[in-house]
């Protein structure tokens, strides 16, 4: 941005720029700001949206303490956004790996694996998945295929429900593939050619060469699939048909938020929750970019 | 350039022509012949309630009715989300427990001015079936019909294991115990945990007969939970004996046909009388119905007559005089009532009734000596649900869950039931 | 000891091999789903078959009438509806705010870009209850405005994708844009607009994916039958206490992939270009 602020200003630049962004400012007004300080009343409030609402304090963050099912929809959210997210950046880049060679099928195998992301996030794929893991569904004849015989409902054990939902979200590793594979193809072939005169074997240019330069990549894309993991809400909620049954196991953090506010209309107490997911989210992201400085390793030509 | 131009313009008219031919897809109709309908179903429900439609609409030329319909569970959620939006339809299917609730919250009409205008006959209803729906004298919802909780059972399955029947207005938990090895020692069906959807409804029934309630004025009706202790009791000792169908499965929700009655996992399972009808659909062999078994040294009937799928016309209802003139359709035609064959239960007007008991249809001759066998053996109607109700049933749910799937123990689990039963419905 | 041809021959086989097998498991679950539209209920239960015992319509044709009273031609038409003016809504605005956060050098730009980024961090449950509050007063519930007006505000995703692009133009264009005599929208439209058009395609076709599939939304803001998208209608239709026609649900579940899935084809190209830019760097 530096570059263009050395441009010379005038009343008119300021005119046309808020003119060109003003869509995004009023919307920004609109259907952010003004929401937000809502929610942010309405978290000290009571309020069931027939009637008004009443300051009540901390009463509200005060009930969490207690109350049972947040903190098992937290327990549930950590588990599946720290499991689900890894699982799917591993994959990703073991499948990246995999194809980074230069064979001409690779482009279709792409498109094949990339299917998965493409249609994951529709009901149609959550209510087939439903399905797919009922007692009598086809996991369980598949299975009975290579003699294993069993009638266990993977939905409807407490234990294993919420593993219906990683897999669902770790098949689609698709998108974090490619991203990974763009990533791998613009590492210089020459860091890769020195190494090899310097007789380096492929599992030390592997840690020594990939792993380094596809770090930025990874760090990225678990920021952003890890807030994405926190507020997952459309699987869980047509996977365990909007109760977050089995005994709460699929009660995931965003469906609980669903319910307190628009099963119970407890409006004030919703918008808390609000917050703490705010709170979450942004401890984990501050975490996560504070201890990235170890891990991560920028090119040494930094200040773009 | 020129070529990216024209690409872009392609792309951007394709984009926009759709959009300008869809334009007028969402838009909304409210003429005086349209109405919307919503209840909660099941197939075999849902597929008469639709006849009963096209029988009304076939009457009334040029009236259209558009049907919304859900499972129980998801039917509230759906109609307490549409209440706050202010867009309610306008018939709904009700229920006992929580129209008091809606009534103060302003959301139901009063149906008496209908019937004044003679839009609503009711001459052929005695009083004592409109009490139910009426709340300070005003009538809020019409009854389809009288329902009790009972259960449903495979006779053939106990005579197999050697029972030739049950004498359902004297049988106790205890003979329902020894019923349930014994068919599993003998035959390998299993029972099914005592009401899945909504466990309450199961150890209400026994509660009633200690002479006590579940809601009290605040907080729980009862101090001793001997009787929800011994609900759970029976069901825990048929699970250690392998008699009981695990909860793991029992407790994920499905439609009738994929139920376990249905595909002869069990013996027995725990319905509304009126829901006789789908679970025989489903089942396609003939069950039996009886009443639920009693306790040892009952004070009181657990059983009791319940005016059930009331339908009410919400305040907000955009075309109410249509759906006061289905409404009246619905209960007191004839044609409709015998296509619909009590499916929501037993007719109250007294000529509908008449015809029906006159009919040889068996399942519905079934749900008549049901429902006269009940209401020899009935207590007066608990009164309707407190606020707070349904954060209580999931509740309850939840525990009955742990309980059986033995992550609490029984008595840590009672007690739950307890005090946050207490909590919630302070 | 085999040679370095053959070794390599081997090892191409057993790549292409395992990565084959991986991914038919990999699309096993949606081809069960279309099969699944084929088959009969006592078909599907208990079934990991993928052949069908015959390939008649029947299902699709059910599924299709619904109920009786709405089809999914009214569904179909709901998605698209919504789904086509929110893309362009949304192209267009981020387009035009993404000149000027990328382009116009005026006051308070930094900040207003600043409190973008912020918005793109904070999670839509933030809002979902006061704007559903806020929508309610104004009688927005039971339409499309909730949903569609929104997105002519631009999405910051796409804002920040198009700055990114943007500033990759040379400043020399502009210039000599200016010389002829082009104020800024004419610059925009004439010039810019055009150069980034893969960056345009990009966000139309990620606005068309997460419109078509948005559930929260039509969830919230749209509770009369008349007005589901197809996402709601599956939805009802599947409900697990009524639903016994998984044929005809999974036929209309096929159906509702389709969209998705051709446009896939067509801009495959543009598809692996974006996720690759948008995913590389912050």
């Amino acid at each position: 941005m530096k570059q263009l602020t050395s441009r010379r200003r005038s009343f008119l630049d300021d005119l046309s720029g808020y003119a060109f962004i003003s869509p995004w400012l009023l919307g920004f007004i609109a259907f952010s700001i003004i929401p937000i300080l809502f929610s942010l009343y309405y978290s000290f409030t009571e309020y069931d949206i027939l009637g008004d609402p009443t300051f009540n304090g901390l009463e509200n963050f005060r009930r969490m303490l207690g109350d049972e099912l947040f903190w098992q929809s937290l327990k549930v959210t950590f588990f599946y956004a720290f499991v689900s997210v890894p699982l799917r950046l591993l994959f990703a880049f073991f499948v990246a790996m995999l194809f980074n060679r230069g064979t001409r099928a690779i482009r279709m195998y792409q498109a094949i694996y990339y299917v998965p992301s493409l249609v994951g996030g529709s009901i149609a794929i959550a209510v087939m998945w439903r399905r797919l893991f009922m007692a009598d569904g086809a996991l369980n004849a598949a299975l009975a295929k290579i003699g294993i015989v069993t009638d266990i409902s993977w939905i409807g054990n407490p234990s294993t429900a919420i593993w219906t939902l990683i897999l669902l979200a770790a098949w689609q590793f698709g998108s974090s593939m490619l991203i990974f594979l763009a990533g791998l193809r613009q590492i210089p072939r020459e860091l890769y050619e020195a190494a090899s005169i310097d007789g380096a074997n492929p599992f030390k240019k592997f840690t020594h060469i990939t792993v380094p330069q596809i770090t930025p990549v990874i760090f990225f894309n678990l920021v952003m699939q890890l807030i994405n993991g926190f507020t997952v809400f459309t699987q869980a909620f047509v996977v365990s048909g909007g109760s977050g049954d089995p005994l709460n196991s699929t009660l995931v953090y965003a469906l609980y938020l669903y319910q307190r506010a628009f099963k119970y209309y407890d409006m004030g107490y919703g918008s808390a929750l609000a917050w703490v997911l705010v709170l979450i989210i942004g401890i984990m992201t501050g975490v996560v970019f504070k201890t990235s400085s170890t891990w991560v390793f920028y090119e040494a030509k930094e200040g773009k | 350039m020129k070529a990216r131009t024209v690409l872009i313009t392609i792309l951007v008219t394709l984009l926009l022509l759709p959009g300008v031919l869809f334009a007028q897809a969402a838009t909304e109709e409210t003429d005086s012949n349209t109405m919307r309908l919503a209840w909660w179903g099941n197939p075999t429900r849902d597929e008469r309630t639709y006849k009963a439609v096209e029988m009304f609409e076939a009457k009334n030329p040029g009236v259209s009715i558009e049907t919304e319909t859900t499972g129980w569970s998801g039917y509230w959620d759906k109609m307490n989300t549409q209440a706050a939006a202010g867009s309610l339809p306008d018939l709904m299917q009700h229920d006992y427990a929580y129209m008091l609730q809606w009534v103060e919250r302003n959301q139901l009409a009063d149906l008496t001015p209908y019937v004044d205008k003679g839009i609503i006959d009711l001459s052929k209803i005695n009083d004592s079936f409109l009490t139910g729906g009426m709340v300070d004298g005003k009538l809020y919802g019409i009854s389809l019909g009288t329902n009790a909780v009972c259960l449903t059972y495979d006779l053939a399955v106990l005579k197999k294991a050697g029972i030739s029947e049950i004498n359902s207005a004297t049988w106790t938990w205890a003979d329902f115990e020894r019923i349930a090895l014994q068919v599993y020692r003998k035959t390998g069906v299993q029972t099914i945990p005592f009401f899945t959807t909504d466990p309450k409804v199961g150890f209400d029934n026994m509660i009633r007969q200690t002479g006590a309630s579940t809601y009290g004025e605040t907080g729980i009706g009862f101090t001793d939970p001997a009787a929800l202790r011994e609900f759970y009791a029976i069901q825990l000792r048929l699970l250690d004996a392998g008699a009981l169908i695990k909860p793991e499965t029992a407790f994920v929700t499905v439609s009738p046909e994929e139920g376990a009655i249905a595909k002869g996992e069990t013996w027995v399972e725990f319905i509304w009388s009126n829901q006789f009808v789908s679970t025989q659909a489903a089942a396609q062999r003939p069950l039996e119905i009886a009443l639920l078994p009693n306790i040892k040294n009952a004070k009181a009937k657990g059983t009791f007559l319940k005016p059930s799928m009331f339908f009410s016309i919400p305040a907000s209802a955009e075309n109410p005089e249509l759906a006061a003139k289905f409404l009246n359709f619905f209960v007191n035609n004839i044609e409709v009532n015998d296509m619909l064959m009590g499916e929501r239960g037993v007719p109250i007007p007294d000529d509908v009734r008449a015809y029906m008991s006159t009919k040889v249809d068996p399942i519905n001759k079934q749900i008549f000596d049901y429902i006269s066998l009940a209401s020899k053996n009935a207590g007066p109607i608990d009164a309707p649900d407190p606020a707070g109700s349904g954060e209580f049933l999931k509740m309850v749910r939840d525990v009955t869950q742990e309980i059986l799937m033995k992550r609490v123990s029984l008595d840590a689990g009672v007690a739950k039931i307890m005090s946050r039963g207490n909590d919630i419905l302070k | 000891m085999l040679n370095r041809k053959t070794k390599h021959l081997l090892g191409q086989t057993v790549f292409h091999i395992i990565v084959i097998l991986l991914g038919f498991l990999m699309l096993y679950p949606i081809l069960w789903m279309i099969s699944n539209s084929f088959k009969t209920n006592a078909e599907i239960f208990g079934s990991s078959s993928l052949i069908p015992k015959s390939l008649s319509l029947e299902h699709y044709i059910r599924g299709w009438k619904f109920n009786n009273t709405i089809t999914f031609t009214t569904f179909f038409k709901n998605s698209f509806y919504y789904t086509i003016l929110a893309t362009f809504g949304a192209v267009i605005a981020s387009s035009l705010v993404a000149y000027g956060f990328a382009r116009v050098p005026f006051r308070g730009r930094s900040f207003w870009y600043a409190c973008m980024f912020l918005t793109m961090m904070i999670p839509y449950q933030v809002v979902m209850v006061p704007q559903f509050i806020i929508f309610h007063k104004i009688g927005w519930i039971n339409s499309f405005k909730p949903l569609i007006i929104p997105q002519f505000a631009g999405l910051p995703f796409f804002i920040f994708l198009m700055v990114q692009f943007i500033r990759q133009i040379p400043y020399e264009l502009d210039d000599s844009a200016k010389i002829d005599g082009c104020n800024r929208f004419m610059i925009f439209s004439r010039i810019l607009f055009p150069l980034i058009k893969p960056a345009v395609i990009t966000s139309t076709i990620f606005s068309f994916y997460w419109r078509w599939d948005d559930f929260l939304g039509p969830l919230l803001f749209l509770n009369k039958p008349r007005l589901f998208t197809v996402s709601l209608a599956l939805r009802m239709f599947s409900d697990p206490q009524t639903s016994t026609d998984w044929s005809a649900i999974f036929a209309m579940g096929t159906l509702s992939l389709l969209p998705v899935l051709i446009i896939f084809l067509i801009f495959q190209k543009y598809i692996v270009q974006g996720l690759a830019t948008t995913g590389l760097k912050g």
